[in-house]
C-alpha cells in the first residue's frame, strides 16, 4: 500500500498551528446578539413567578425569554419536547427544574456583559421539592420522583421505562442460566462498585450561533459532533421541514463525547424563535460547562462472579446503574453500552445483567469516550482480580484463560472470528512490556512504599444507532484533482487525514491530488449519522472505499463509451486508463471524453458512497431463539489490553504513575503517528478520571468544583518521568477499509482498573471506587 | 480611552473601556481569533499572548496595561508565508489534535525557548504546565519541544 500504514501529517496542522483555524466561537455575524442563561439554583423545585421587570430596563437587553410549559407548548407554538429514544425534556425549564444548572431564563442582549448583568436582576420564586441524587435512594419505592409523568413520555421501542418510578430504562440482557451455573462454581464472589460523575473538559466550551429566519428557516452554526442529529431533533423539536434547518459544524476543540448528540442548540433556537431574524449566539463559560451541560459516567453496581477451581469462568450477574441526572435522552444508549459490555472480554457462558438508566436532580449524563465501557470495565477487572486472588491464581493467566477469541460467542451471542482481532496476543504483549512476573504478585517493597504492576484487558464496539449511515462523496474535478466530502465532524481525532489517506489509496492518486472539504454542512453534504462510537475510520472509511470504487467505475464507463469498447476490457491504474493498448491520463475522462472534433461522451465523474451498518438490531427488542438483550448489536469489535506500573507510597498514601501501556488489535493502522497520538491521549485521559478526577456535589446537588482548580485534568506536571507505551497487534478487520477498526476510544477504558487492582495488591486492601487517590487509600 | 501598543510587530492604537480584556480586544477590535478562550479565568492557557517577552494570559490581562507594550498573538510568529520553526515543530512532532490549546502551546514554548536556548525536560515541563491540552497527552507536544531545542 502506498500511503496507508504511512503517517502523513494532519491535513489540518498548518491551519491549526497558525491560529487560522476557525472554531464555532470564532464566527460573529453584524448584528449578533449575545445570549446568557440563568440557571437554577436549586435541584428540584416549582418555578412559582419569573419577575423580569428590572432586568428588561437594562440598557442594551433585547428580549428575555421564558421557558412555556409543555401542554402550552403543544397547543400554541407546535413546540415539542427534546428527544429522541425518550423524549422527555424541554429546551427551556417551565413550571419545575430539576437540577442545579438548568436553564430557568435567557437574557439576549447587545454584548455578553449586558445580558449577564441583567440575568442577575432577574427575581425568579421558587418553592422547593424534595430532592433525590443517589441512584439507589431514586430507586426505592418512597424516591421523589423526578419525572412523575414518565409512563406517558414518548418512548421508543425496546427501551423498558417503569412507570412511578425514576427508572426511565431497565436494559435485561439474559445469556444460559445463572442460577445454575453459580451452583456449579468452586468459587462465588460478590463485590460493589462505584463511579462518579466526571467533566469532559474540551478545552473549547460549547459554542453556537443561530438564526430563525422568518417564518420557517433555522441556520445554525454549533460546535458539534453530531450536525445531522441536531438538525434532526431542531427540525421534529419546532416542527420545520429538515430541508429548512442548516446546521454547520466548524472545528471542534475536543468533543470527547460530550459534543454529540445535541446538547446547548435546541435550548438556543428555541431563543432564535423568539428574536427572528437576528443571529443569536451562545458561548458557554467553564463553570458552565460543568454545571450546564452534559457530564459522564456516573455508574454504581453490584457484581457476582463465579469460577471453577481451574479459573473457568461460569457465570456472571451484574447490576449496572447508571446516576443519569434529571435527564434520560443523553443516558438511556450509555446504559445499554455499557452494561452490555461488562462482562469485559471474557468467554462467560451464563450472564446476566440489569442495568437500571436512573432519573436524579444532578445534572444529565451524556456519552464520554469510551461510552460506559471504562465504568462496566472497572468492576469486570477488579473482580477478575479480587477472583485471582481467591483462586490463588495469576491474574494475567486467569485473563488469558478466559479472553474472548475466535470461535467464542460473546455475551450477546455474536460468533467471534480473527477478522474480530487476537485478544490473548494484546495481553501477552502489555505483560511482556509492563515486565509482569508470572506467579508472582507483582509488588516491590522500594523505599517509602511499594511498586505494583497490572495487567487488564479491554473490549469496545460502536454502539450505535441501526441506520447509523455514513455517506462519502468523491467529486473529480477538470485537473484530475478530487474533493473528497463527508461531514464527520473533525474535533482532533484526525479522520480528515485518514479519510483522505484512504482516499487516496483507494482512487491509487497521490494524497496531494486529493481536497478534503472542511465544511461539515447539512445544507450541501450527505448524510453522516454522528461522528461517536470511534466508528469514523471503520465506517467512513468504507463509505469512501465505495465512493472511490463508484467514481473509477463512472471513469471507465465514459472510456467505453468513447473508445466503444466493453467495460470490462478498460483497466484503471493510478491514475491512467489503459484502453485499446493505450495509456491515458484520468483528466481526459473526469469531466466527459471530448474527441477532436469536439463531440463529447459522460459527464462529470462524481463518486458516491454509503456505510450502512448491516443487520443491526436493537439491544432491547426481542429476538427469535436469543435471550433478552441480545442479537447482532455491535457492528465490530476492538480487543485490547492495559498494563500499569505505579508507585504508592505509604506514608503519603500518594501515588505516582511510572508506566503505561495500551496494546490494541484495531486491525491495519492507517497514520501510525495519528493512531498512536489518539490512543496516548486516551490513557492520559484515564490515568486522570483514575487517580484525580470527580464531580463533587453538595448535599444540595450544587456542583463544588466546577472549574480547573477544583477539578484537577492532567497537566505536564502530572507526567513527570512517565513512560508511556503503544503496541500495535494488527489482525486485519473483514470490512474495515483496508483491514481497519475503531480505536480512538478505547484506551480509555481498563487504565482505571489497572490503577485500583495495583494499589489494592500492592496495600492488601481493596479498593472498588474511582477515583483511587490517597482519600480512598486512607480509609481502609 | 486610548491606547497605543505593538500588536504583532505594527504599532496600533485602540479606543475602547480600559478594564477590557486584553483577550476580547484581540479577538473582537483585530479580529485575531486565533487567541482562544478556554476558562476565562487563567487557569487552561489556551488565551496564552505574548506581551514583552512574558507568556500573558489574556483574560486575566486588562488592556490599559497593553500600553506601550509589544504583543505577540499567534498569527504573529510566522511571516505569513514561512512557518515558525516551533510551528513547524507542532506539525511534524505530531503535536497537534484538536487545535484549541495549540497557539497557546506554540506561544509558551516559544517565550521558553526565547529565554533558554536548551531548556531541560524538567525545564519544558514547568513551562508548559499552565497550558492544558485534553487532547493530546502531551507526550507529542513536549517532542515538539525537543525537536526544536535540538535545532537551536
Amino acid at each position: 500500500m502506498k500511503v496507508v500504514g504511512k503517517s502523513i501529517p494532519r491535513v489540518d496542522a498548518y491551519e491549526k498551528v497558525t491560529g487560522r483555524a476557525i472554531f464555532t466561537d470564532d464566527i460573529t455575524f453584524p448584528g449578533t446578539l449575545y445570549v446568557k442563561i440563568l440557571r437554577s439554583p436549586h435541584p428540584h423545585a416549582r418555578i412559582i413567578s419569573i419577575n423580569t421587570r428590572k432586568a428588561e430596563k437594562l440598557s442594551g437587553v433585547r428580549k428575555i425569554i421564558k421557558g412555556i410549559p409543555f401542554e402550552e407548548m403543544k397547543k400554541k407554538h407546535a413546540i415539542f419536547a427534546i428527544g429522541g429514544c425518550i423524549i422527555d425534556q424541554l429546551p427551556m425549564a417551565a413550571n419545575k427544574v430539576r437540577f442545579v444548572g438548568e436553564p430557568v431564563c435567557a437574557v439576549v442582549a447587545d454584548d455578553p456583559d449586558t445580558a449577564e448583568e441583567a440575568c442577575k436582576l432577574i427575581e425568579v420564586k421558587y418553592e422547593k421539592l424534595p430532592a433525590v441524587f443517589d441512584p439507589r435512594k431514586a430507586m426505592e419505592k418512597d424516591a421523589p420522583l423526578v419525572h412523575p409523568k414518565l409512563g406517558t413520555y414518548k418512548i421508543l421501542p425496546g427501551f423498558y421505562p417503569v412507570p412511578n418510578s425514576n427508572i426511565y430504562h431497565h436494559y435485561k440482557l439474559r445469556k444460559g442460566d445463572v442460577e445454575k451455573a453459580f451452583k456449579k462454581c468452586d468459587v462465588v464472589i460478590e463485590r460493589e462498585f462505584s463511579y462518579p460523575h466526571m467533566a469532559h473538559c474540551q478545552i473549547e466550551p460549547h459554542s453556537a450561533i443561530a438564526i430563525w429566519h422568518s417564518p420557517d428557516r433555522v441556520e445554525i452554526y454549533s460546535s458539534t459532533q453530531s450536525p445531522f442529529i441536531v438538525r434532526d431533533f431542531v427540525a421534529r423539536a419546532y416542527n420545520l421541514p429538515y430541508s429548512n434547518v442548516r446546521v454547520y459544524a466548524p472545528y471542534l476543540g475536543g468533543g470527547f463525547g460530550g459534543k454529540s448528540d445535541v446538547t446547548i442548540e435546541p435550548l438556543l433556537v428555541y431563543i432564535a424563535k423568539h428574536i427572528p431574524d437576528r443571529w443569536v449566539k451562545l458561548t458557554l463559560d467553564r463553570e458552565e460547562m460543568f454545571v450546564g451541560t452534559v457530564v459522564g459516567r456516573g455508574v454504581v453496581g453490584k457484581y457476582k462472579i463465579g469460577a471453577k477451581k481451574d479459573g473457568t469462568i461460569l457465570a456472571c450477574e451484574i447490576e449496572y446503574i447508571l446516576n443519569s441526572g434529571a435527564y434520560g435522552e443523553y443516558g438511556i444508549n450509555v446504559l445499554c453500552g455499557g452494561s452490555q459490555n461488562s462482562t469485559g472480554p471474557y468467554r462467560i457462558p451464563n450472564v446476566k445483567v440489569d442495568g437500571y438508566a436512573v432519573y436524579t436532580n444532578l445534572p444529565y449524563v451524556g456519552a464520554f469516550r469510551g461510552y460506559g465501557h471504562p465504568e462496566g470495565h472497572f468492576m469486570a477487572e477488579r473482580m477478575i482480580e479480587i477472583l485471582a486472588q481467591e483462586l490463588k491464581m495469576d491474574p494475567v493467566k486467569l485473563r488469558l484463560k478466559n479472553a474472548l477469541r475466535a470461535g467464542d460467542k460473546n455475551a450477546i451471542e455474536q460468533r467471534l472470528t480473527k477478522a474480530n482481532g487476537n485478544l490473548p496476543l494484546c495481553i501477552k504483549k502489555t505483560a511482556q512490556a509492563i515486565g509482569w512476573k508470572y506467579n508472582s504478585k507483582n509488588v516491590e517493597k522500594v523505599k517509602d512504599g511499594f511498586i505494583a504492576r497490572d495487567v487488564s484487558a479491554f473490549m469496545k464496539s460502536p454502539v450505535q444507532a441501526t441506520n447509523a449511515h455514513v455517506t462519502a462523496i468523491i467529486k473529480f474535478n477538470e485537473d484530475g484533482t478530487a474533493n473528497l466530502l463527508i461531514t464527520t465532524s473533525e474535533m482532533g481525532q484526525g479522520s480528515s487525514t485518514v479519510y483522505v489517506q484512504i482516499a487516496s489509496e483507494a482512487l491509487q492518486i497521490p494524497v496531494e491530488k486529493i481536497n478534503f472539504i472542511r465544511k461539515r454542512d447539512t445544507e450541501f453534504l450527505a448524510y453522516d449519522w454522528q461522528t461517536v462510537a470511534s466508528k469514523g475510520t471503520y465506517a467512513g472509511g468504507q463509505a469512501i472505499i465505495k465512493a472511490a470504487e463508484d467514481a473509477i467505475q463512472k471513469i471507465k464507463q465514459t472510456a467505453s463509451k468513447a473508445f466503444r469498447v466493453p467495460l470490462k476490457n478498460i483497466k484503471y491504474k493510478e491514475g491512467f486508463v489503459y484502453v485499446k493498448g493505450k495509456k491515458l491520463p484520468i483528466t481526459k475522462f473526469v469531466n466527459g471524453f471530448m474527441f477532436p472534433d469536439g463531440r463529447t461522451v459522460g459527464g462529470p465523474v462524481v463518486g458516491y458512497g454509503i456505510y450502512t451498518p448491516e443487520n443491526l438490531q436493537i439491544p432491547g427488542i426481542k429476538k427469535k431463539g436469543l435471550g433478552e438483550g441480545q442479537g447482532n448489536i455491535s457492528a465490530s469489535w476492538t480487543f485490547g489490553a492495559q498494563g500499569v506500573e505505579l508507585f504508592v507510597n505509604t506514608k503519603t498514601k500518594k501515588i505516582k504513575i511510572k508506566k503505561i501501556i495500551t496494546a490494541i488489535d484495531a486491525g491495519k493502522i492507517i497514520n501510525p503517528k495519528l493512531a498512536r497520538g489518539q490512543i496516548v491521549g486516551g490513557m492520559v485521559q484515564a490515568l486522570g478520571q483514575a487517580i484525580m478526577e470527580k464531580i463533587i456535589y453538595s448535599q444540595e446537588g450544587v456542583n463544588r468544583n466546577p472549574r480547573f482548580t477544583d477539578y484537577k485534568i492532567p497537566t505536564l506536571e502530572d507526567l513527570k518521568d512517565i513512560d508511556i507505551q503503544v503496541i500495535f497487534v494488527e489482525s486485519p478487520d473483514k470490512k474495515g477499509p483496508f483491514g481497519a477498526r475503531g480505536l480512538a476510544e478505547h484506551s480509555t477504558v481498563s487504565i482505571p482498573a489497572c490503577v485500583a487492582n495495583a494499589v489494592s495488591r500492592a496495600l492488601n486492601i481493596e479498593i472498588n471506587e474511582i477515583p483511587v487517590n490517597f482519600i480512598q487509600i486512607s480509609r481502609r | 480611552m486610548k491606547i497605543s501598543f505593538k500588536l504583532n510587530g505594527k504599532r496600533v492604537i485602540v479606543d475602547t473601556d480600559p478594564m477590557k480584556r486584553l483577550l476580547d480586544v484581540l479577538r473582537e477590535d483585530f479580529n485575531l481569533t486565533g487567541t482562544k478562550e478556554g476558562c476565562g479565568k487563567g487557569e487552561c492557557g489556551a488565551c496564552s499572548v505574548i506581551v514583552d517577552g512574558k507568556i500573558v494570559n489574556s483574560c486575566l490581562f486588562p488592556v490599559c496595561q497593553a500600553e506601550g507594550c509589544e504583543i505577540t498573538t499567534i498569527e504573529g510568529l510566522s511571516d505569513g508565508e514561512k512557518l515558525h520553526p516551533i510551528q513547524k515543530a507542532f506539525i511534524e512532532a505530531g503535536a497537534v489534535q484538536c487545535g484549541f490549546c495549540t497557539p497557546g502551546m506554540v506561544l509558551a514554548t516559544k517565550v521558553l525557548l526565547d529565554k533558554k536556548k536548551n531548556p531541560t525536560d524538567e525545564e519544558i515541563k514547568e513551562a508548559l504546565s499552565g497550558n492544558l491540552c485534553r487532547c493530546t497527552g502531551y507526550v507529542k507536544i513536549i517532542e515538539a519541544v525537543k525537536k526544536v531545542r535540538r535545532k537551536k
